[in-house]
């Protein structure tokens, strides 16, 4: 007999505490009262014998003892006194099932996970009943799935609807987080017990198993090949061009020999036949030309591969449009060479003659050109005259030197001049919100307004000026082009990965300060950027854009994470099933029967003993009756 | 109409007890009247009849309407009305302030200002009396209705007293008061002194008694259990007990007797008795046991 809530001295205390109270509850009902009376002529009549009154108190005393075994029995119902002895042998095990995408591979008829399960379920059985068992999902995370039961249903549902997870099993991790669970359980540690393939990652960082591990391995080395990244690319040089970048590894111990095609929206864009050594890893590279937005299917065919979740991918590619810009000028030669410096301009050159109806979409150059029609696209005025120009002109100006550039603004990054002397030029008057790109010792000469229609104007012809043997004329033109048109000028990669933490490379650490991390359901997704690399984790297959100064690179995070090490662990470690325990629980729970025998001993206290205490209140109401 | 503010009293009650007039059954030595009509003529307000002037009598009950017709001057007579003295004693000693939430002495002055009104409105001259160790200094009632305001702020400061002794408090009524009258004495009558001895010497001075005993239920049922330690709130005598239910049923029954032995002294020297349970309204107790004693009509 023992107590399940509380140690014998909890017990002791709280039933002194409550024995004292009940006590001077008893003896405070009993004690002489201090009355006033008018007169003491009618109390001798009604003074009894001593010897009597002696009896009558001595008669009470059981109302006090049936009162302190009914608080015990109550105490005792409270801190759960069970009949027979305490499980001081029982313990808690921790059960870590492997969910690692490896576990979806197949071994025969059945899959690892199924086999895994089935040793799983054998040690639930097996384990004592008075013992407790919680159930752990081992794959990147450690993750528990129920508390420490002795409820072996509870266990076997765990184990039951465990499935294959996308990621890679971190089992060092598992291992430390399932002794962390063991330590802070009331009860002695039990087995730490893995059941699985021990496919694990960061097997460099070396694992110490605990001294209480039991090993419930799947015996299967199942054969794969699988796509291990895919990269797409879009060239820099050709509007139209992606280059394709295909990644495959050999997991198995065999060599094998696999077909690797890859298909945009079911047209065929190339096949390569790839013979891989066990453990090795090849790359592919395809290129193909295509300004539509479409599915890129990448897919693998290898004789004896028994894990198919990464055989195939599919990668979105988006639409490629070019950029109308056309150009008004008198001169169109001279604006040729920086217009079509970018693969995605389709430039449209007309002379002022020709430029007599508004221009719908893209951008339009207005080169010394004062258009009679209302301005409905970006606009970039180069040297416009005083009277027609968008941004007032506030004098002419003649041999003024360039001095300072606003590197800050789109239009004005990365510029650089030194000493150079513009003939003439108009100078500008800026509005407020205009921003001032290039101011002369004269005052501003290249202003850009923003808005629904962007607005640049150039007071000076920068090719017809000391400007044009500058490397800063071709980089104004494109940094004009980009800020009015940047998702054409944008740099798009995409690339078919695995769910976990994604390290992507910056062009510069600037690039980190505006950089965004989106998921595919438009939330932003936390970051971290150390030098050169922007690091974030996903933890579910699904689409991630990382959003860096020009460029756009697409994750899409659909291929399963295959850890590539196989953990050997020590000699010493326990292994296999162990013998089944009958032992079931040693002891009872009586509570409710304390709680009831508590309940009646004071009712019956208060039957018995109260029509002691009650009859002033009668006898008076009596009283008033008559 | 005379109407009083007073918390003893309330309007409402007063004009229940207009119709009322105090009663008493003797025919007092050296006293004219009594209930019934007189065939004396005197000072009362009723005319009695005619007679014939006579030197020296009083200019003032000339009927001089006769005298312009007749030319003769006749004198009218009046009936002569009673003038009993009717006298109050309030018990104010300690034990009238015991009994819980029934408090006797609240109950008395209450009592008292209603019989007080009952007086006035008679014309009456009523005399109030506190009583405890000896008699307190009286409060002269007469004059009408109106003249209530006055009793019931008398009888509201009234404050109790140590203890009683009846038989010095006769003594001193006696000295002070020589004409006999009605006597009504509002008392619980709980006191260690002798009470046969002062009341018999009240009947045989003359006086008609009217004993109004006051008790709460817990002076009659105590409420309490077990052990007590009593204590008389006049002497400061002590006295522990165990007390039960048996022990309450022979404490009544004590009680009982001494409310009986009140009531026989009570008739035995020609008087009357009404006995008075604080839990019964005063409203109740004037139109119910007071009038049942025959103690007014």
């Amino acid at each position: 007999m023992f107590f399940f809530n509380l140690s014998l001295a909890e017990f002791l205390a709280l039933f002194t505490a409550a024995g004292a109270v009940v006590t001077a509850l008893y003896l405070l009902d009993r004690s002489r009262r201090k009355v006033s009376v008018p007169t003491l002529r009618f109390w001798n009549e009604a003074r009894r014998p001593v010897e009597s009154s002696s009896r009558r108190r001595i008669r009470q005393w059981p109302s006090l003892l049936l009162q302190l075994a009914s608080i015990a029995l109550l105490l005792a119902a409270l801190s759960q006194l069970r009949l027979g002895q305490r499980e001081n042998d029982s313990a808690d095990h921790v059960l870590i099932l492997d969910t690692s995408s490896w576990m979806a591979a197949r071994t025969g008829r059945t899959t690892v996970m199924e086999q895994a399960r089935a040793l799983a379920l054998d040690y639930a059985r097996s384990v004592p009943a008075v013992d407790r068992v919680m159930v752990l999902y081992a794959d990147a995370l450690a993750t528990p799935v129920t508390a420490f039961e002795t409820d072996r249903r509870k266990v076997e549902e765990a184990l039951k609807n465990a499935r294959p997870s996308d990621a890679a099993l971190d089992l060092g991790q598992a291992f430390a987080f399932a002794k962390r669970l063991q330590a802070r359980s009331a009860r002695r540690p039990g087995e730490i017990v893995f059941a699985g393939s021990a496919r694990t990652s960061a097997l460099e960082e070396g694992i110490a198993p605990p001294p209480n591990l039991r090993l419930l391995e799947v015996k299967a080395v199942p054969e794969n090949v699988g796509l291990r990244k895919i990269g797409l690319r879009h060239s820099d040089s050709e509007a139209d061009l992606w280059q394709i970048y295909v990644s495959l590894k050999n997991y198995g111990k065999l060599d094998h020999e696999t077909d690797l095609s890859i298909n945009f929206a079911g047209a065929a864009v190339g096949t390569r036949r790839i013979k891989l050594k066990p453990g090795a890893e090849v790359e592919s590279a395809f290129s193909y030309r295509t300004r539509v937005a479409g599915p890129l299917t990448t897919e693998l065919r290898a004789a004896g591969d028994t894990f198919a979740p990464d055989n195939s991918a599919t990668l979105e590619l988006p639409a490629m449009p070019e950029v109308p810009v056309t150009i008004c000028s008198p001169e169109p030669a001279l604006l040729k060479a920086v217009i079509e410096s970018h693969p995605s301009i389709k430039a449209i050159y007309k002379l002022p003659a020709q430029c007599l109806s508004p221009v719908k979409e893209g951008i339009v150059v207005l080169d010394r050109f004062t258009p009679g029609w209302k301005l409905e696209t970006h606009a970039l005025y180069i040297e416009p005259s005083g009277s027609s120009s968008p941004i007032p002109v506030r004098a002419p100006g003649a041999n003024v030197t360039l001095e300072r550039w606003d590197v800050t603004h789109p239009v004005g990054e990365g510029l650089r001049t030194r000493g150079l002397t513009i003939a003439s030029t108009q100078i500008f008057a800026p509005a407020s919100g205009d921003r001032v790109v290039a101011e002369s010792s004269a005052g501003p000469v290249i202003v850009a307004r923003d808005g629904a229609r962007k607005l640049v104007a150039i007071g000076f012809h920068p090719m017809r000026s000391g400007m044009r043997y500058e490397l800063a004329t071709p980089l104004l033109f494109a940094n004009v082009l980009r800020w009015m048109a940047p998702d054409n000028f944008r740099s798009w990669e995409l690339i078919a990965g695995s769910v976990g933490t994604i390290s992507v490379p910056l062009a510069s650490e600037a690039e980190g300060a505006g950089a965004q991390v989106i998921s595919s359901d438009a939330r932003s997704l936390p970051f971290t950027v150390q030098g050169r690399t922007l690091r974030f984790f996903a933890g579910h297959p699904g689409t991630v854009r990382v959003l860096s100064g020009g460029r756009e690179q697409v994750h899409s995070l659909t291929l399963p994470a295959v850890a590539d090490g196989v953990w050997d662990p020590p000699v010493n470690v326990r292994r296999g099933i162990p013998r089944a325990s009958n032992r079931s629980a040693s002891s009872r729970d009586i509570w409710y029967w304390l709680a009831l025998l508590g309940g009646l001993g004071l009712l019956a206290e208060w039957l018995l003993f109260a029509p002691l205490r009650l009859p002033a209140r009668l006898v008076r109401t009596a009283g008033v009756a008559s | 109409m005379a109407t009083t503010a007073s918390p003893l009293i309330d309007r409402q009650f007063l004009e229940k007890l207009e119709r009322l007039a105090i009663r008493w059954h003797k025919s007092f030595p050296g006293l004219v009247g009594g209930h019934n009509a007189s065939r004396f003529s005197g000072s009362g307000q009723e005319f009695l009849d005619h007679r014939n002037f006579h030197h020296g009598d009083d200019l003032r009950a000339v009927n001089w309407r006769a005298y312009m017709r007749l030319e003769k001057l006749f004198l009218k007579m009046f009936q002569v009305e009673p003038r009993v003295p009717v006298r109050l004693l309030i018990d104010t000693s300690q034990s009238m302030t015991s009994g819980g939430d029934g408090n006797k002495f609240d109950y008395a002055r209450r009592l008292a200002a209603a019989f007080c009104y009952i007086g006035l409105v008679r014309l009456d001259t009523m005399v109030l009396h506190p009583f405890a160790e000896k008699l307190g200094d009286p409060q002269i009632c007469s004059g009408g209705r109106h003249r209530i305001g006055p009793v019931a702020d008398y009888l509201a400061a009234l404050e109790p007293q140590p203890k009683s002794d009846f038989l010095r408090v006769a003594r001193d009524f006696v000295q002070r008061h020589v004409n006999r009258g009605l006597l009504i004495v509002i008392s619980d009558f709980l006191s260690d002194s002798e009470l046969d001895k002062p009341f018999q010497y009240l009947a045989e001075f003359g006086h008609e008694l009217m004993l109004v005993q006051l008790w709460s239920e817990e002076d009659r049922t105590p409420p309490w259990d077990g052990e007590l330690a009593l204590s008389d709130i006049e002497t400061g005598a002590e006295l522990e007990l165990d007390f039960d239910s048996e022990a309450r049923e022979r404490y009544t029954a004590a009680f009982d007797a001494f409310r009986e032995n009140i009531r026989r002294m009570a008739i035995r020297n020609g008087g009357r008795y009404v006995g008075l349970s604080t839990a019964m309204p005063v409203d109740e107790a004037i139109f119910g046991p007071v009038m049942a004693a025959r103690g007014l009509e």
